[in-house]
């Protein structure tokens, strides 16, 4: 079964961090909430955004070094995956079809 | 004044409603998608034919049979009318949550006994002419589906205000979402003023709901019909805003 993007940028974190497992997956759902996104349905191209944006900040809280360059690399590297596509149809996917967007 | 004042709000309410109502379900046919059959039809059950089919039905003092059908046609509207919109906050906001399908059977069934209890009970002529009687009980119903709507859409709104911040969401829709929050909202509260003066033992009369009925019918349209049915010039003015925030 293909990995969700969330779980492969914190696989990703973790590895090249000094964080572990639940710290990197904690500092990654930190960004998500602060994105107002859930990492239930986050999207590959809604993390890219987050990776540029938002971790840094929340990697070099946290002591990590150089986090510009890593979520950079991150985001490389999952622009040359498939990751499994979530599960419901989006309140915004439907509210946009209702006004006829 | 006050009386005006009611019959603008529930009339801008019930005609907003409709013609939303039937766009949704004509969306529906189109899409074969749930959410729009649910809300589409929820719509126009509720206010394009219950809320005036009550109406119509508690001026008919002179014709008691016909004042009964009315209004027991109102109460059967208005329970296929509260689980459409329940079915759509269910399946929209929390489609893969147990409660919310065991709040919607809740509302479906708990909607359809009270019905058939009015009806096999103190009769609809009873609750014609006191607007006593359980079918009182149903408008539990519509303070939980109205105030779950209008809970959904301005949580689901506050989420989209960030990722619009980021780029992550359209203007449109996220206003949308707000929108239709209110709608709700306004909606709820009109009918929870109403039960709590009802509890209270006060008259429903024009004078009496103007107060309310008004204002928050006319809020409550207009916000409906800024979300499906904007102007061009609220589109412009809303995605200038959005990209003025950027």
């Amino acid at each position: 079964m293909a990995e969700s993007a969330f779980e492969f940028v914190c696989a990703e974190i973790e590895q090249a961090t000094s964080l572990n497992a639940l710290e990197a997956r904690g500092t990654v759902r930190l960004a998500l909430k602060s994105a107002g996104v859930d990492a239930r349905s986050v999207s590959a191209a809604q993390l890219k955004v987050i990776l540029d944006k938002l971790i840094p900040s929340e990697l070099k809280k946290r002591g990590c070094e150089d986090a510009d360059n890593l979520c950079k690399q991150i985001a490389t590297r999952m622009a040359g995956r498939s990751f499994e596509a979530a599960g419901a149809e989006s309140p915004e996917a439907v509210f946009a079809r209702l006004g006829g967007s | 004044m006050r009386i005006l004042a009611a019959a603008i709000g529930g009339g801008a309410f019930v005609l907003v409603s409709t013609v939303v109502g039937v766009r949704l379900v004509a969306l529906a046919s189109r899409s074969r998608q749930l959410p729009e059959l649910a809300i589409g039809a929820g719509l126009l059950l509720m206010a394009g034919i219950g809320y005036p089919a009550l109406t119509v039905g508690l001026m008919l003092r002179e014709a008691p049979d016909l004042q009964a059908a009315l209004v027991a046609v109102s109460g059967l509207a208005g329970v296929f009318g509260q689980t459409g919109v329940a079915i759509f906050n269910w399946r929209v906001f929390r489609p893969e949550e147990r409660w919310p399908f065991l709040v919607t059977f809740a509302i479906g069934a708990g909607s359809a006994t009270i019905w058939l209890w009015q009806g096999f009970g103190p009769g609809w002529s009873s609750f014609a002419r006191t607007q006593h009687g359980p079918w009182s009980l149903q408008q539990m119903c519509g303070f939980v589906t109205m105030s779950w709507g209008s809970f959904e859409s301005i949580l689901y709104y506050t989420k989209l205000k960030k990722r619009l911040a980021l780029g992550l969401a359209d203007p449109l829709v996220t206003d949308r979402l707000r929108l239709w929050g209110i709608a709700m909202g306004c909606a709820f509260a009109s009918t929870a003023i109403a039960g709590v003066l009802r509890a209270s033992g006060v008259k429903m009369t024009g004078e009496v709901t103007g107060l309310f009925v008004g204002p928050l019918g006319i809020a409550s349209a207009a916000a409906m019909w800024l979300a499906f049915l904007p102007p061009h010039r609220y589109v412009n003015w809303v995605l200038a805003r959005a990209g003025a925030g950027a």
